[in-house]
């Protein structure tokens, strides 16, 4: 659990023991899972207050204040420019991306993830077959084993290495279908709603013209988008919009891996480490209507 | 005299301290999160009780338990905050006060019996409707706003608000049966 993404907001009408037992729970739902590491850092925090003496905060000069907010003033009129500047606008070319994946129904794609952690590295691979928001199958390798997990709009269910699904099973925590990489979460079934909150959620860079290898001759709208929220959705989101269809080919995302602790080991990790998944798009495809239910591939 | 208390008395007054700053810190965070509506004061109001409690160590009678003292401490320094920033807590009603700080007294008698709370809590939320655990997995778990939470089920912020409410109050409910809640 993390700190809600929505502040409590209880009935004011609504008695007092009532009122109480949501608050209590609130308090708990965020609690209940808080890392080892951060508590760790609060009680460190805590005894070297006590034991340091307070110092006076740096009064931050004038000067320095003024010259910060003239070069803000000047980025963002050079940010106005660029974008006047710049052909297609990415949050519209997101947009058409959004419409014409619903417009495309049943679609499938690749999945190439790589976890790369501090201590231990592996990757999984498969297919991914969605159908709208809720609705999804993914059959990959994953530590060598088959496994395939899915959802028809409902529960989630588990096919495949009963060794493997039962820790896919214990990862899912509270019961959504979620990819696991690390400690980040992605919800499968919300890959349309990643790329519709794009504008929300990241900022976007111009987009560019970029090819590629499987696609020669075809120069797709690649945009990058920057997370700029405290939603936990991934640090960085590249997409390559396909300029005919408008559908989404590729979108790859990193999850950054937080720099080392001072109390934590160092084991020699990459610091250029991350986690990152790409997904491809094979096509729109004519799935059978109960594809996305379990006993199809049991 | 709580049991760590009673092992760290022969200690110096930091160790002491470090003592109880690591047995109470869950429930103080779980308290706070309760009461506060942003993080960031969560974590600020977390470290100015701790260093009142501090300074006031000595005032403190090691008879009584530790938790509610600090609790106290916690709902001062709330509605002090509250004088000055109208929005910064979720409630100052003084009978909700009463009945949240009835809840913790139960719940965490000990530090022990506070991670005994959580675990069960972990066990009342498999219980939940599916629908219900979706949308407190989103808004709790993935830490999603509720506007989001609700366009990934499909439904207006409305119904997934409700549904957030519904979801604690089962979860309330549920701690209550096992004896958790007073």
């Amino acid at each position: 659990m993390r700190p809600a993404g929505e502040p409590i907001d209880p009935d004011p009408e609504a008695a007092p023991d009532v009122v109480a037992d949501e608050l209590f729970v609130h308090g708990l739902l965020q609690t209940v899972s808080d890392d080892e590491a951060s508590r760790q850092r609060r009680v460190m925090a805590v005894m070297a207050a006590i034991t340091q003496p307070q110092q006076k905060p740096r009064r931050v000069p004038w000067l320095v204040l003024g010259a910060a907010a003239a070069a803000l003033v000047l980025g963002v009129a050079g940010k106005v420019l660029l974008g006047w500047l710049s052909g297609p606008d990415a949050r519209t070319l997101v947009d058409r991306a959004v419409h014409a994946a619903k417009q495309a129904g049943d679609r499938r794609y690749e999945v190439d993830a790589t976890w790369s952690a501090a201590d231990s590295s592996f990757t999984l691979r498969g297919e991914l077959d969605v159908r709208g928001a809720d609705r999804h199958v993914l059959r990959a390798t994953m530590h060598g084993m088959q496994v395939t997990t899915g959802s028809d709009g409902g529960e989630v269910w588990f096919a495949g290495n009963e060794m493997l699904a039962a820790h896919l099973r214990e990862m899912r925590g509270l019961g959504h279908s979620v990819f696991v990489l690390d400690k980040h979460r992605m919800t499968l079934g919300s890959i349309d709603a990643l790329v519709a909150n794009l504008a929300a959620d990241y900022r976007l860079d111009p987009p560019g013209s970029a090819t590629l290898p499987e696609h020669a001759g075809v120069a797709f709208h690649r945009i990058t988008a920057h997370r700029t929220t405290s939603t936990p959705v991934p640090d960085l989101v590249e997409v390559w919009i396909d300029p005919g269809s408008g559908l989404v080919q590729r979108l790859a995302l990193l999850w950054r891996v937080p720099p080392r602790q001072p109390d934590e080991p160092d084991r020699g990790a990459d610091p250029a480490a991350g986690h990152r998944m790409v997904l491809d798009l094979v096509g729109p495809i004519d799935l059978p209507g109960d594809w996305f239910q379990a006993a199809r591939h049991r | 005299m709580t049991k760590n208390l009673a092992r760290a008395s022969a200690l110096g007054g930091h160790e002491v301290f470090e003592i109880l700053v690591r047995d109470h810190s869950a429930m103080l965070l779980s308290f706070l999160r309760s009461l506060l509506r942003a993080a960031d004061l969560v974590d600020d109001l977390f470290q100015e009780t701790m260093l009142t409690a501090w300074r006031r160590l000595p005032d403190y009678d090691r008879e009584r338990p530790f938790g509610p003292w600090l609790r106290g401490i916690a709902v001062r320094l709330v509605l002090k905050h509250r004088e000055r920033h109208a929005r910064g807590a979720v409630t100052c009603e003084p009978e909700v006060l009463e009945a949240l700080e009835l809840r913790y007294r139960a719940a965490a008698a000990s530090p022990e019996t506070f991670a005994a709370v959580a675990e069960r809590l972990q066990q009342c939320l498999q219980s939940l409707p599916q629908k219900l655990r979706d949308v407190i997995g989103f808004v709790y778990e993935q830490g999603m706003r509720l506007c989001d939470a609700a366009r990934a089920i499909e439904v207006s912020e409305e119904a997934a608000k409700k549904r957030v409410q519904r979801g604690r109050q089962q979860l309330a409910e549920c701690l209550r049966r096992n004896g958790v809640v007073a």
